[in-house]
C-alpha cells in the first residue's frame, strides 16, 4: 500500500519533471493552486493574472471534488512539494535522524499560519492583478525552469521545507501550504473517511504514532479532521486491520485504498479533458459592434506571454495610425511562455487576413507615452522582415 | 575509460575553440553594421539606415534593437511619404509628432527642424513655436531661436518655453537674462523630464554644477528604465553640458537608477513591478 503510493507520488513527480524540462511545456497551467489565484479575476471579467489559463480553474475544481469524495488524496499522492518533504525525512530517518513530535497545541497553532498565508496571497493578488508571490515559490521556480520573474528567495523557501522536513514531519503542508488551507474545509465533510471499530481494535497507538499530521487515530471512531491527507499510512501501520479494526471508505463499506487512486487520475483525466473540450480564453478583448458577416483567424504568436501582453496586443491591434483594424473587433487570447494561441473575430469586408498581421507586428507611436513602440509579438508562419518594402 | 574522456573533452574545446572566432565575427559585423545604420540615420538616409540595420540583424539575429529599428524605420518612412498628403489636421498633428519624437530620439536635428517649420506654419500656436524654437537650438540657430520665444506673449508662454529662452540666452553671452528666467521660473513640484532636463541644461550654463546635476539626476529617476539609454545618448550629444563632459558626477546623474517600475509589456522586467499592473486589463476593459 505504501509502496503503491510511492510509485504513484514517483509518476506525478516524473511527470512534472519531463514536462518541464523535457518537453518544455507550461506546466504552470497546471497548479490548482494557480485556480484560486485566478478565480477573482475570471468571474470579475479582468482576465486570467499573469499566464494562467482555464485549465488551472479545471485542475482546482477536479481537486475539490476529489477531496469531497476521497478527502486529500491530491497531497498525499500528488503534490511535488508532500513528496519531496517525505522523502527527505525518509531519507534522514535512515540516517538516524527522527522528526520531532511538536506538542499539540503548537502544532495546533501553527496550523493557523497557512489561513494567514492564504488570505495575504489572495488580498494581495487581487489587490494587484498580478502572482506577486510567484517570485517566492518553490514549485513555480521548478515549474518556470527558474523563470524571469524568480527571485532567490524561492530557494530560500524550497531549502526551508528541507530543512524543515528533518525536524518535523510535513512541515510546509500542516503549517503553511495555503492550498492545504483551502482542501482543508472540503477533507472535514469528505464522503471516504477512516473508521476505527473499536470492537477489533487492540489499541496498540500504532495508527496515531505513523500519522503524519498526528491525528489522534486510535481516539476517535471516525477521523473527521480537514487535516488528514488520506495517506493511509494508518492502515498500513494497524496490525488489526485484516479483522477490520481501521478501513477507509463512506459510512458504510470499506473502500481500497487503490480507488483513491483511480479518483486521483479520473480528476487529472477529466481536468485535462475539460481543458481541451472547453477552451475558455484567458484573456477577452471586443471593440465595435458585432457586423451580420464576421470571419475569424486563428494565429500562434509569440511573445504573448501573460495578460499585461494581451493588453499590449489589444494596444497593437487598436493602434491609433493607418495599420489599424478597422470596424468590429474581438481577441480571444491564451497567453502563454512559448507559443500563444489567438483567436480574432473581424469585419471582413474592412480588413484582410495580412492587414492583420501586419497591424499586430508592425511598430506603432504611443502618443500617451510619447514614444514609439515595436512589437514583441512573432506570428508562426509570418515574418515582417521578409520583406523590408523599401 | 579515462583516454575516451580525455578524447571527448579536447573534441569539446576544439569545437568551441573552432566556433567562438564564428560568433564573435558575426557580432562584430552586427554591431559594425548597427554603427554605420547610426551613421546614416543622424544624416537622415532613413532608407540607407534600415537596409544597413536590417543586414546588422541577418548578422547576428539575437539581439533584437535592429529588428526592432527596422520595423520603426520603416513606419517612419511610410509616415514622412505620407504626410503631406494627409489633409485631416488632428492625423497630420499625430504623425508629425510621432515622427518629431523619433528625430529627436535619434538626435536627427535638421529633420526635427524642416517638421517644426511645417508644424508651424500649419498651426501658428505658442507650442508650435516653442517647438519650432527648440528645433532651432538643437540646429545652433540661436538668433532665430530667441527672436522666436521673445516673440511669444509672455503670458502665453509655458514653463518650458521659459528655460528654452534662458538656454539659448545663456548660448548668446546674455547670462543675466538668463539668470532672471531662472529666479522667475520655480520649477513646479511635480516636473516632468523634459522640464526637469532643459532647466539642467539652464543651469549648467549658468555655472551652477550642483544644480544641474541635482536636476538631471531627478530627470532621471522620473525616466522609465527603458528610455534613459536614449536620453542619455541626448544628454551626452547636447553642447549645454559641455562643462560637465568627463566629470564623474555628471556620469553619475545620467546613470541614475530609474524610480520607475516598468514591466516586460513598457519594456522593464516584470508585471509584478509594473506601475500598471492593477489596472493592466482593465486598462483597455479586457
Amino acid at each position: 500500500m505504501r509502496r503503491r503510493r510511492q510509485v504513484v507520488q514517483f509518476g506525478f513527480l516524473a511527470l512534472t519533471l519531463v514536462a518541464v524540462f523535457v518537453l518544455r511545456a507550461h506546466a504552470e497551467l497546471w497548479c490548482p493552486f494557480g485556480g484560486i489565484e485566478a478565480l477573482y479575476g475570471f468571474f470579475s471579467g479582468d482576465g486570467m493574472p499573469c499566464s494562467l489559463a482555464i485549465s488551472n480553474l479545471y485542475i482546482l475544481a477536479a481537486i475539490l471534488l476529489l477531496t469531497l469524495v476521497a478527502g486529500r488524496v491530491f497531497c498525499s499522492y500528488a503534490c511535488p512539494i508532500g513528496t519531496l518533504s517525505e522523502w527527505v525525512q525518509r531519507a534522514a530517518s535512515r540516517f538516524g535522524l527522527r522528526p520531532r513530535r511538536v506538542p499539540h497545541r503548537l502544532d495546533r497553532a501553527l496550523g493557523y499560519l497557512r489561513f494567514g498565508v492564504l488570505a495575504a496571497i489572495l488580498v494581495l493578488t487581487y489587490r494587484t492583478g498580478e502572482l506577486i508571490f510567484r517570485g517566492f515559490d518553490p514549485c513555480y521556480a521548478l515549474l518556470s525552469r527558474h523563470g524571469e520573474d524568480i527571485t532567490y528567495w524561492a530557494y530560500g523557501v524550497a531549502g526551508a521545507i528541507v530543512a524543515g522536513s528533518l525536524w518535523a514531519r510535513i512541515p510546509f503542508c500542516r503549517w503553511l501550504c495555503p492550498l492545504a488551507a483551502v482542501l482543508h474545509p472540503f477533507s472535514r465533510f469528505a464522503i471516504a473517511r477512516i473508521h476505527r471499530d473499536e470492537t477489533p481494535c487492540i489499541a496498540c497507538g500504532r495508527c496515531a504514532v505513523v500519522c503524519p499530521a498526528h491525528l489522534p487515530v486510535d481516539r476517535v471512531t471516525r477521523v473527521s479532521s480537514g487535516d488528514c491527507t488520506s495517506c493511509f499510512e494508518c492502515l498500513h501501520a494497524c496490525p488489526a486491520r485484516a479483522r477490520g479494526a481501521l478501513r477507509w471508505g463512506p459510512r458504510r463499506g470499506r473502500w481500497s485504498p487503490a480507488t483513491a487512486i483511480g479518483l486521483l487520475l479520473l480528476s487529472v483525466g477529466a481536468a485535462v479533458a475539460a481543458a481541451q473540450l472547453f477552451p475558455v480564453p484567458s484573456f477577452r478583448y471586443e471593440r465595435g459592434v458585432m457586423p451580420e458577416e464576421t470571419a475569424r483567424l486563428a494565429l500562434t504568436v509569440e511573445g504573448l506571454t501573460c495578460r499585461g501582453r494581451g493588453t499590449l496586443l489589444a494596444f497593437f491591434l487598436d493602434r491609433d495610425d493607418e495599420l489599424r483594424i478597422p470596424g468590429y473587433l474581438a481577441l480571444e487570447a491564451w497567453p502563454d511562455p512559448l507559443r500563444a494561441r489567438i483567436v480574432l473575430t473581424y469585419d471582413p469586408s474592412l480588413i484582410d487576413e495580412q492587414g492583420i498581421k501586419l497591424a499586430l507586428t508592425e511598430a506603432t507611436f504611443d502618443l500617451v507615452e510619447n514614444r514609439w513602440r515595436a512589437s514583441p509579438f512573432r506570428i508562426e508562419g509570418f515574418d515582417p522582415l521578409k520583406d523590408l518594402g523599401l | 575509460m579515462r583516454r575516451y574522456t580525455l578524447a571527448l573533452v579536447t573534441a569539446a574545446l576544439a569545437l568551441m575553440c573552432a566556433l567562438q572566432p564564428a560568433w564573435s565575427g558575426d557580432a562584430e559585423t552586427s554591431a559594425a553594421l548597427h554603427a554605420e545604420g547610426r551613421r546614416l540615420l543622424s544624416q537622415g538616409e532613413f532608407v540607407e539606415a534600415t537596409r544597413a540595420f536590417f543586414k546588422a540583424f541577418e548578422a547576428d539575429e539575437s539581439t533584437t534593437e535592429n529588428a526592432e529599428l527596422v520595423t520603426v524605420l520603416r513606419r517612419v518612412i511610410s509616415l514622412r511619404a505620407e504626410l503631406d498628403r494627409k489633409r485631416d489636421d488632428q492625423v497630420w498633428e499625430r504623425s508629425a509628432r510621432s515622427l518629431r519624437a523619433f528625430y529627436y530620439d535619434h538626435l536627427i536635428a535638421q529633420e526635427a527642424l524642416a517638421l517644426d517649420e511645417q508644424f508651424h506654419e500649419r498651426f501658428g500656436t505658442v507650442e508650435s513655436a516653442t517647438m519650432l524654437a527648440e528645433s532651432r537650438m538643437e540646429m545652433g540657430l540661436n538668433e532665430e531661436a530667441e527672436s522666436l520665444l521673445a516673440s511669444i506673449d509672455a503670458g502665453k508662454i509655458s514653463i518650458y518655453g521659459r528655460f528654452l529662452h534662458g538656454i539659448v540666452l545663456a548660448r548668446l553671452g546674455r547670462f543675466e537674462r538668463a539668470e532672471q528666467i531662472v529666479q522667475r521660473t520655480p520649477l513646479p513640484s511635480e516636473a516632468d523630464t523634459g522640464l526637469l532636463f532643459q532647466s539642467a541644461r539652464l543651469r549648467a550654463l549658468l555655472n551652477d554644477r550642483a544644480g544641474a546635476l541635482t536636476q538631471l539626476a531627478r530627470a532621471f529617476e522620473q525616466l522609465p528604465p527603458s528610455r534613459q539609454p536614449i536620453d542619455r545618448r541626448r544628454a551626452l550629444a547636447c553642447p549645454d553640458f559641455g562643462s560637465l563632459h568627463g566629470d564623474a558626477d555628471f556620469s553619475a546623474a545620467l546613470h541614475t537608477k530609474s524610480m520607475v517600475k516598468e514591466s516586460s509589456c513598457t519594456g522593464g522586467s516584470s508585471c509584478g513591478g509594473c506601475r500598471h499592473a492593477a489596472s493592466c486589463s482593465r486598462a483597455t476593459g479586457g
